[in-house]
């Protein structure tokens, strides 16, 4: 196969796409392709219809004004306005014919959101091929506007996953920060599950030059493949965890190691088959992991708490009262503790759809400690400043003040990666 | 018993003059410079074809030929061999030459009706090797060559025909362009070597302007304002003097010829005639038409990546073209050999030509070919390479020329992209580069 890359590049991602590179003029012309396409067949059609035209008048078959009766000047006017008519003609038939073929299938997001997951595959995919990645992406956020960010984010991985059915690894620049970063999630885990673990470097690498600093969520998707590829037992889990470590420019909680254990606890990538995680120990699995995997491993375990231990607790602030108090049984010196407040105010975020008063109603019942509680809402506000806007991140902030306020409006303006790094004694 | 032969001799002639339309040749000095200019095409054809192993018994043995969909036994037709096999093959096309000598000799003579015979015969054969013999022999220059013949040949009112079908197929294909390749000039700047002496910023104007002038401009060849046509006629001279620098001599040498014969300082205005005798030029501008339209309108999907239905009519130099067939041939013992081709043109991508070795392995091979599966990457003006064909056994599938085969999957339909091409070198026949390699 080393032949191959020689004389092909066989990658997944963009890189080494060299033959296609456009330049300015052919970018700006490209946008308007499809305009100049009907523009050409519409004045190919006129001046054919002109011919035939012509050359029927001139053979006599249909009975015409004796050549002297007419001006000739009105003659080159009347020839000029039939090609000029014809073509205008054309182009708008040929445009609305484009129009409709592109239009032709979609649907509105009543009819969308009545579909069962299947045909909501089958939809995308249907979409995905008629009018391309990019364009059924547009047309798909357009069908889930309005819908609460966990909703978009559940369907975005849907599209994922049938981006990467219909066009492969090519489909990798179509996925952006959208929903969540739902696209990506399920593109990149799937790509990995398909493809074993040489994609993950690719893809992280991939992840890194596109994203730049916002590649931790696709990342994060990685971590989602990754453990999807080893499959869900305890030793999966560990073997997962050491690919995340050998990638570059990994976060330590929130990148490849996130959804690994997002993936291990949800099961997300197994569709339909989807099955939460089952135990017993509330700590598990981060209570056996060496520390430098149970900090990630607490941060993302009150996702697994929310959709497990209180998943049927209907009301909000019992159940999170309820896992402030697992997080408080984590030890490690309090470390652990911490980090699994953050980890609360980074689900609570989107599950009250980033509303910023409820957020402050519930991170202030969470824990008895005011530095717990002022985690929550630190975290919170980063993760809204993400999904939403850093004003309406900068309202979860109001219940602090000095360095832990300063601490969580630079985390709402994302100024600096004060949820991360700082310590807030 | 002399003389009715001499009767029936000169009946045989005068229906074939009248038939033909020799008088035509024989009062317009225009038309005799076409009877030149078509031996002169024809010789250059078969200067090629003397080389050519295409239709040889040989090239049947080792399938390695290309029949149409139309008439896939046409290789058991095949009877000439050559060089190093036998002499047969040149034997003929020396035979040719030497009408052509004969033809020559008729030219100079004034005699017209000989010089057309010779002509009518060395067409035919061209023709009948080009449409039923082989499929590789075919062209986009092969066809316009063989139609530009045909109406010399063939139809009344030659003159006029021979200006408006030249015009009319300058006209068809630019329908192969109204395409992003061309549009957006990728078509070249995909090359290493991009347009020449243009650089590639200025690719899409140039390639756009050839679009705007094979819609618009190439009608005023017909003109009869003087200026329009020269500037038409200076402007197509210019242009085929500089495809040369991309595609050689064959068709720029007959596109000059005939534009200097027809469109020159010889050029006149004549009326379209609409009598009983023009029918058949008509209808043959009516069938060049629908021939060229069909794979847009009937065949699914884009046929500059599935090439289906392309032959139909002009399809020159439609895309650059970058492929990988990969096939893995099981035998009765369970023996496999598995070989990746890459090609670069698209004779190599063509998945029909793929199918169609294929399909004789699988019946001629004498160590029993069990299955064969195949898979073809192919990338066009530098985009993804699309996995078009994926079948576990080529064997077990059929190919139809008038519709899509669904065995043949299009980037609309749902081909997968398996990667990116990088720049590729423009070759005028294969590139040697590229290797053929068996596991």
């Amino acid at each position: 196969m080393d032949l191959l890359k020689e004389h092909l590049i066989i990658l997944p991602g963009l890189e080494g796409n060299t033959a296609a590179h456009l330049n300015v003029l052919q970018r700006a012309m490209e946008a308007f392709l499809e305009p100049i396409i009907v523009f050409y067949w519409a004045a190919w059609i006129s001046v054919l219809a002109f011919l035939i035209v012509r050359y029927v008048f001139s053979s006599g078959v249909i009975l015409r004004r004796p050549k002297e009766r007419m001006p000739k000047q009105s003659g080159h006017i009347a020839r000029a306005l039939f090609v000029g008519g014809t073509i205008v003609l054309v182009t708008l038939l040929g445009a609305i014919f484009v129009a409709q073929e592109n239009a032709a299938g979609t649907i509105g997001q009543a009819e969308y959101l009545a579909f069962s997951e299947d045909e909501l595959a089958m939809y995308l995919k249907g979409r995905i091929n008629a009018v391309g990645g990019q364009r059924a992406y547009k047309e798909f956020g357009d069908l889930i506007g309005g819908l609460k960010d966990a909703q978009q984010h559940s369907h975005a991985h849907l599209f994922g996953a049938s981006l990467y059915e219909v066009l492969g690894d090519g489909g990798f620049s179509v996925c952006d920060d959208k929903f969540l970063y739902g696209c990506f999630h399920e593109f990149t885990g799937r790509s990995i599950a398909e493809q074993g673990l040489g994609a993950a470097h690719n893809l992280n690498q991939a992840c890194i030059d596109n994203l730049k600093e916002r590649s931790l969520f696709c990342q994060h998707g990685i971590g989602h493949g990754v453990q999807a590829f080893f499959g869900y037992s305890d030793t999966s889990l560990k073997s997962a965890l050491a690919v995340c470590k050998e990638l570059p420019e990994n976060d330590p909680i929130g990148g490849c190691y996130g959804g690994v254990f997002m993936e291990y606890n949800l099961r997300t990538m197994l569709g339909e088959e989807a099955e939460v995680r089952r135990s017993n120990s509330p700590l598990e699995p981060c209570d056996t992991l060496p520390l430098e995997f149970s900090r990630a491993c607490s941060f993302w375990q009150s996702q697994w708490w929310r959709n497990s231990i209180t998943a049927d607790v209907q009301n909000e602030e019992e159940a999170y009262v309820h896992m402030g108090r697992l997080c408080t049984s984590f030890g490690s010196h309090g470390e652990l503790d911490d980090i699994c407040f953050r980890g609360i105010g980074n689900i609570l975020a989107p599950g009250v759809d980033f509303e910023a008063n409820r957020i402050k109603e519930i991170c202030s019942v969470v824990s008895e400690q005011s530095f717990q509680r002022a985690l929550c809402l630190i975290s919170a506000a980063g993760r809204s400043a993400d999904a939403v806007s850093s004003d309406e991140a900068e309202k979860i902030c109001a219940p602090l003040k000095e360095a832990r306020l300063a601490h969580c409006l630079a985390a709402a303006r994302k100024t600096n990666d004060a949820v991360r790094s700082v310590k807030l004694e | 018993m002399r003389g009715s032969a001499l009767l029936f001799f000169e009946r045989v002639r005068f229906i074939y003059r009248r038939l033909f339309s020799i008088h035509e040749i024989e009062t317009s000095f225009t038309l005799q410079l076409l009877t030149g200019a078509s031996l002169f095409i024809l010789f250059r054809n078969f200067s090629g074809f003397i080389r050519e192993g295409s239709i040889t018994v040989e090239a049947f043995l080792n399938n390695n030929y290309l029949c149409w969909p139309y008439f896939l036994d046409c290789g058991e037709l095949y009877f000439l061999h050559m060089l190093p096999n036998g002499y047969s093959q040149t034997a003929l096309y020396s035979g040719f030459l030497f009408l052509m000598a004969l033809i020559a000799y008729a030219i100079a003579k004034g005699k017209w009706t000989i010089a057309h015979l010779g002509i009518l015969i060395l067409w035919s054969w061209q023709t009948f090797a080009i449409f039923a013999l082989s499929m590789e022999l075919s062209s986009s220059y092969m066809y316009y060559a063989t139609v530009l013949i045909a109406v010399f040949l063939f139809l009344p009112h030659k003159l006029f025909f021979s200006q408006f079908i030249f015009v009319f197929l300058y006209f068809l294909a630019a329908t192969v362009k109204f395409h992003e390749g061309w549009i957006l000039g990728s078509i070249f700047t995909s090359y290493e070597t991009g347009l020449p002496f243009v650089s590639d910023a200025y690719a899409p104007v140039a390639a756009n302007i050839l679009i705007i002038f094979q819609v618009f401009g190439s009608w005023f060849l017909l003109s009869q304002r003087m200026i329009l046509q020269r500037v038409a006629f200076a402007f197509s001279l210019l242009f085929h003097v500089y495809s040369g620098i991309l595609i050689l001599y064959g068709f720029p040498i007959l596109s000059i010829l005939y534009l200097l014969i027809l469109f020159g300082p010889l050029y006149k205005k004549i009326e379209a005639p609409f009598d009983f005798r023009s029918i058949p030029g008509w209808a043959l501008s009516l069938t060049l038409l629908i021939l060229q339209l069909f794979p847009i309108l009937a065949i699914a999907g884009d046929h500059r990546i599935t090439q289906e239905g392309n032959r139909f009519g002009l399809f020159m130099f439609e895309a650059n073209y970058q492929c990988v067939a990969e096939r893995d041939v099981v035998f009765a013992e369970n023996e496999s050999e598995r070989t990746v081709h890459f090609g670069s043109g698209r004779g190599d991508c063509d998945p029909y030509a793929h199918w169609f070795r294929t399909r004789n392995l699988c019946s001629r091979s004498d160590e029993g070919v069990e299955s064969v599966a195949f898979s073809l990457d192919v990338s066009i003006d530098g985009g993804p390479f699309y996995r078009i064909v994926d079948e576990e056994n080529l064997c077990a599938v059929r190919y139809h020329s008038f519709t899509h085969n669904d065995w043949i999957q299009t980037p609309e339909g749902g081909a997968r992209v398996v990667g990116y091409p990088v720049e590729n070198k423009l070759f005028y026949y294969r590139n040697p580069l590229l290797p053929h390699v068996t596991f």
